[in-house]
């Protein structure tokens, strides 16, 4: 491979570098600013990443999983997959439906973790000989997605480990007064396009650094 | 510039000779001064470049990772597009190192190196400060992979170390984590060969250099290492027919194509091929392996076309071994021929070769009379131990011929390491393995006082 080949090469090679990095960066930025903004109810863990700094892991309660009337193989681990969402009254996203393609409407676009076939137990009950309720399967399958595109939420290195703990916090049920209330941790985000990007951590409704600064004046 | 280590040895090559020829009166002791100074203000040019070339890319490497954590520390104050003209900043300015040290003509390894490992850094700070910034989630795989695969314009661009072991192994940490989370990472044989043009242009700057040899290296043994995890291993057992195969391949096709010697440095593919296949050969001796075989004891699999590149290596590694062999005869007879030369050294170089490059055929005939029962896990075990013995028998006896004292010594190791797991094998009390085990470590010093003796006296 001589010098005249190999030079516009590395120069096309260079221009991908930067392609990539710029596309990565205007889709992100276009869902910010064309998304639809939603409401997705979270349950963290805090762990760290040595090239992208701290972060609070994401699940979240209602979109780990969802089931499907189809049998399972038609539902494979690692089948890219569109999670369709619809939000209630209070603005929090849930899935309404899982689909193969693009659909209409707000849709986060993932993998499937795992896949099982459903089973329910027999109506009337029938009791095997180890004493444990017969089963059928339904002929469902029952989806799991650990691996949604907004599962981490990057924070400064010197609130991070505050973040953690009011996290951990605000999601136990204070003791001795039952009057109040739990406060629901929850993902604002922004879906566009299959993309989502997460605009801000909410605690109580508060946004996360306030809610650590109102916390630290108290 | 001669590189560092073949450097010195040519210089000292010369300096011996040239004191010999002033004793014999064909040059005189002036000439050997002027000779004795231009070889070591040389040999010292070449020292002091590779001593830049080092500080220079650890200097590289440190700041690299301290951009990296410094990003990493994130940096909440800066708004979204300070953050990204930031991301960009490294990478471009590496580019644009490139762009003009090639305008330049500027070639030196001085340069090229420590900015190879700059801008490898440069790609990963770059993605993870997007990725940072816009709360990227994304999977560990598709970070590495990206990373990785944008190496490559830095592998062609700077044909530095960093870049090709790093694409290497980012390629392998990619499996490794695709392998965790029970996903195909087959792509890996596409991806892999797209560094290979950019080996050749190394290797055609300096065929024996640092450079290229630790490139093989890192190829061949990451190649290696990944082959295991990229098997879907449906099919119990075909993976040592796999293995066999690959080894066989390594180990004669380095015969054909690496330089003659000794240096285990500078044949990465033939050490690598003999120790694997000697390694493999040694564990099918023992009953394990060979235990619930064929296709009754196979798995279920989600998705079966990912076997198919199962079924294919177990095809495919054999029968390039078979043809690599049959190139290698067809070598070793046209040399046979040529007058004046050892007839029995490679006589018995070549069927040490064989039985080395035939045992995939030899494991692919075993493994099928196991699948259909017709031999037991021990006889199995007794019988690979068996070419085993007769392949160590033909390492010392190509040892011996060739004057070759890594191939006699080899030869000696295998048949000892037999021995002594037969002896574990077998229920014999501690007082008894111990005198075995020091007369076998007697066998190894004699043989090899002997040999010595051997080899001196015919050189």
């Amino acid at each position: 491979m001589n010098r005249k080949i190999l030079v516009p090469l590395v120069v096309v090679g260079i221009v991908a570098q930067i392609a990539t990095l710029a596309w990565m960066l205007i889709q992100r930025e276009l869902t910010l600013r064309c998304g639809t903004a939603c409401l997705l109810e979270t349950a963290p863990v805090d762990p760290f990443d040595a090239f992208r700094g701290r972060y609070v892991s994401l699940a979240f309660n209602d979109l780990g999983s969802a089931t499907v009337p189809e049998e399972q193989r038609k539902w494979q681990r690692g089948t890219s997959v569109w999670l369709s969402l619809q939000t209630n009254d209070s603005g929090v996203a849930r899935i309404d439906s899982v689909s193969r393609t693009h659909p209409d409407g707000i849709s986060i676009k993932t993998r499937i973790s795992y896949s099982n076939d459903e089973y329910k137990a027999i109506e009337p009950t029938v009791t095997n000989r180890w004493g444990h309720a017969e089963t059928r399967k339904t002929g469902n399958t029952i989806l799991r997605f650990n691996d949604l595109p907004c599962n981490r939420y990057y924070l400064p290195e010197r609130i991070a480990s505050q973040a953690e703990q009011a996290y951990f916090e605000a999601n136990r049920q204070r003791s001795g007064d039952g009057n109040v209330p739990r406060q629901n941790a929850h993902a604002k985000v922004r879906v566009w396009r299959g993309n989502v990007v997460i605009e801000d951590l909410l605690i109580g409704g508060i946004p996360i650094r306030e809610f650590i600064g109102t916390e630290t004046t108290r | 510039m001669a590189s560092g280590s073949t450097g010195s040895r040519k210089r000292n090559l010369i300096l011996g000779e040239a004191e010999q020829w002033v004793r014999e009166g064909i040059i005189d002791e002036s000439v050997r001064r002027r000779l004795e100074e231009r070889y070591t203000a040389a040999d010292d040019a070449a020292t002091s470049s590779w001593r830049s070339i080092v500080f220079l890319s650890i200097g590289a490497l440190l700041v690299g990772l301290g951009i990296i954590a410094l990003l990493a520390a994130n940096w909440d104050t800066l708004s979204r597009p300070t953050r990204a003209v930031i991301a960009f900043t490294p990478l471009t300015l590496c580019a644009g190192a490139w762009l003009a040290g090639t305008a330049k003509g500027w070639r030196s390894r001085t340069f090229l190196e420590p900015l190879g490992i700059f801008w490898t850094l440069a790609i990963g700070a770059g993605i993870a400060l997007i990725a940072q910034t816009y709360q990227i989630s994304g999977s560990a795989d598709s970070f590495t992979l990206s990373w990785t695969l944008l190496m490559l314009p830095v592998l062609y661009g700077t044909r530095a170390m960093a870049p090709t072991a790093g694409y290497f192994i980012g390629l392998f940490v990619w499996v490794c984590i695709r392998a965790e989370l029970g996903m195909n990472s087959q792509a890996y044989w596409l991806l892999a060969p797209l560094a290979i043009p950019a080996l050749v242009l190394i290797r055609n700057e300096a065929p024996r250099g640092a450079r290229f040899m630790a490139a093989i290296w890192c190829a061949t043994l990451i190649s290696t290492a990944a082959l295991g995890f990229t098997l879907e291993k449906v099919l119990p057992g075909l993976w040592f027919i796999i293995y066999s195969g690959a080894f066989a391949s390594m180990l004669v096709g380095g015969l054909l194509v690496e330089p003659k010697g000794d240096s285990i440095w500078q044949t990465p593919m033939r050490t690598l091929g003999a120790a694997g296949q000697a390694g493999l050969l040694y564990l099918l001796m023992f009953r394990g392996p060979w235990v619930s075989l064929g296709l009754r004891h196979s798995d279920r699999i989600d998705a079966p076309w990912q076997a198919v590149f199962d079924y294919a290596m177990a095809v495919a590694m054999p029968t390039l071994a078979v043809i690599l062999a049959v190139m290698l005869r067809n070598k070793i007879w046209r040399a046979m021929r040529s007058p004046d030369t050892d007839k029995r050294g490679h006589l018995i170089f070549g069927a040490t070769a064989l039985f080395f490059g035939l045992a995939p055929v030899f494991l692919a005939g075993m493994y099928a009379l196991s699948c259909s029962e017709q031999l037991t896990e021990k006889t199995a075990g007794l019988i690979t131990a068996a070419y085993l013995v007769l392949s160590a028998l033909a390492t010392l006896g190509a040892g011996l011929t060739r004057r070759s004292l890594l191939l006699l010594n080899s030869g000696v190791l295998i048949l000892l390491a037999v021995i002594i797991a037969r002896f574990f094998m077998e229920d014999y009390s501690f007082t008894a393995r111990g005198i075995a085990f020091v007369v076998c470590g007697v066998c190894f010093f004699v043989t090899n006082w002997f040999a010595s003796r051997k080899l001196k006296r015919c050189v």
